[in-house]
């Protein structure tokens, strides 16, 4: 217990690198996927969509460890020398970002077909039948699963550790080497995880319930 | 090929593919493993959840929240790390299955119970008022529909625990992460490596979910034919 507490300030640290690695890495996956999806939306090219499916589902069928790797290792051997945080945050928002554009095209797709057909039957343009009728629904229907892939960054984050990036899961392997006292600490970071995490669950649970039967 | 000054030699490939293979059959055994494991425990915890005794829904219910809002890697190093502490020694192969399958029974047992509510509750009713028990209802009423959804969510997730599996390698289990990158820290072409692991799992994942989109048309043909 004794070391628990003398590594606290430690764990608190590194909780902060989780929190601000992760808060990073969702702002970042959600614009660029929110700009691509609504690029697609916009072009409504069939080939675009196919090229879009294709690089989700390639980046959606690898390991998100093979991903950090990647970008972890790859990047100086092609020249770009950027900081090893920035290399491991692009692999974790890459991955991320394909998953997030899947819950934005989820979220357009379950707009019915009908209000589209009625906003055109009323002479609207594709572009204020976008703005007007399908976003703002959208939107709302995306709180709850957008908050859980922040969930998901989160618990990701953790394999930044294998690559040595100072955060949470970090900390706790430092200590745990320090004082080998595996289960006090990893129980300890657990329970920094669960906290975290299980309260954004309950607000995504929340959210769910009142922006989902609201209409 | 070359990019700067990085030379590309894909014999380092060729070279460690019976290794690499080795690993490959390591990894897919233990998925194996675990794919089976999970599902009997995804059942048990499953009617934990949607049991009327409180005490076992609650325990069912903390289970299922721990394991989903705890990443994988902390359940792993907790019991790799941890157990040792309490003299209990085991086989990084042993930690793999155990964990894993306990990580990914809660999510098993969340697919199910989302299978067998998704049967409308009219259907159950209807069973009752033909004086079917409660086994029946289940063995003839709810499973065979619910199989239909619970089958395309298992593949996803059996493919997930695929692709948990790299973790292993940073509890010494050698499967074909850790072959791979062993490879890399003794030879440096991290392109070959990293390239062929991701092609590698890539082609497994889309293997089993091609094989899971046949076995599911395969069960819809044989349903639709006996109603």
């Amino acid at each position: 217990m004794k070391v628990v507490i003398e590594s606290f300030p430690y764990f608190l640290e590194g909780f902060a690198g989780t929190i601000y690695i992760s808060l990073l890495t969702f702002g970042i996956s959600v614009t660029i996927s929110g700009l691509i999806i609504i690029t697609a939306e916009i072009l409504d090219n069939r080939k675009v969509e196919t090229l879009i499916t294709v690089i989700v589902n390639l980046i959606r069928g690898l390991p998100l460890l093979i991903i950090l790797f990647m970008t972890y290792f790859w990047l100086p051997f092609m020249g770009l020398h950027i900081d090893r945080l920035l290399a491991a945050m692009l692999g974790l928002t890459i991955f991320f970002t394909a998953s997030i554009s899947e819950v934005f095209r989820g979220g357009i797709q379950s707009i019915e077909q009908e209000q589209a057909e009625a906003a055109m039957a009323l002479a609207m343009t594709r572009w204020q039948i976008l703005i007007h009728i399908i976003f703002p629904q959208a939107a709302r229907r995306l709180v709850a699963p957008l908050l859980g892939e922040f969930v998901r960054i989160v618990k990701g984050s953790t394999l930044l550790s294998l690559l040595t990036i100072s955060e949470l899961m970090l900390a706790g392997r430092e200590a745990v080497e320090a004082t080998f006292m595996g289960t006090q600490i990893y129980l300890t970071i657990g329970l920094m995880y669960f906290g975290f995490i299980y309260s954004i669950s309950l607000i995504a649970k929340k959210l769910e319930t009142k922006f989902y039967y609201h209409y | 090929m070359t990019i700067g000054a990085y030379r590309f030699d894909w014999t380092v490939i060729s070279r460690n593919l019976p290794i690499i293979l080795l690993g490959l059959s390591l990894t897919l055994k233990i998925a194996g493993t675990v794919l089976v494991l999970t599902t009997i425990v995804g059942l048990i915890v499953c009617f934990g959840r949607m049991s009327k005794n409180r005490i076992i829904h609650g325990v069912a219910t903390g289970y299922v929240e721990i394991v989903r809002n705890t990443s994988l890697l902390v359940q792993l190093f907790l019991i790799y790390y941890g157990l040792p502490q309490w003299g209990i020694l085991l086989s990084g192969f042993t930690v793999a299955v155990i964990v894993l399958t306990f990580h990914t029974g809660a999510y098993v047992a969340e697919i199910f119970r989302a299978g067998i509510e998704s049967i409308s509750m009219g259907q159950i009713q209807a069973g009752k008022s033909l004086g079917l028990k409660d086994t029946q209802i289940m063995q003839h009423i709810i499973l065979p529909q619910a199989w239909i959804a619970i089958i395309p969510a298992l593949t996803n997730q059996f493919i997930y625990t695929l692709k948990d599996t790299p973790l292993l390698a940073f509890i010494g289990v050698k499967e074909m992460m850790y072959i791979f990158y062993d490879i890399q820290t003794n030879t440096w072409q991290v392109f070959e490596v990293y390239l062929t692991a991701g092609g590698i799992y890539l082609l497994f994942s889309l293997l089993i979910g091609f094989g899971a989109r046949r076995l599911e048309s395969h069960h819809l043909k044989k349903f639709k034919k006996k109603t």
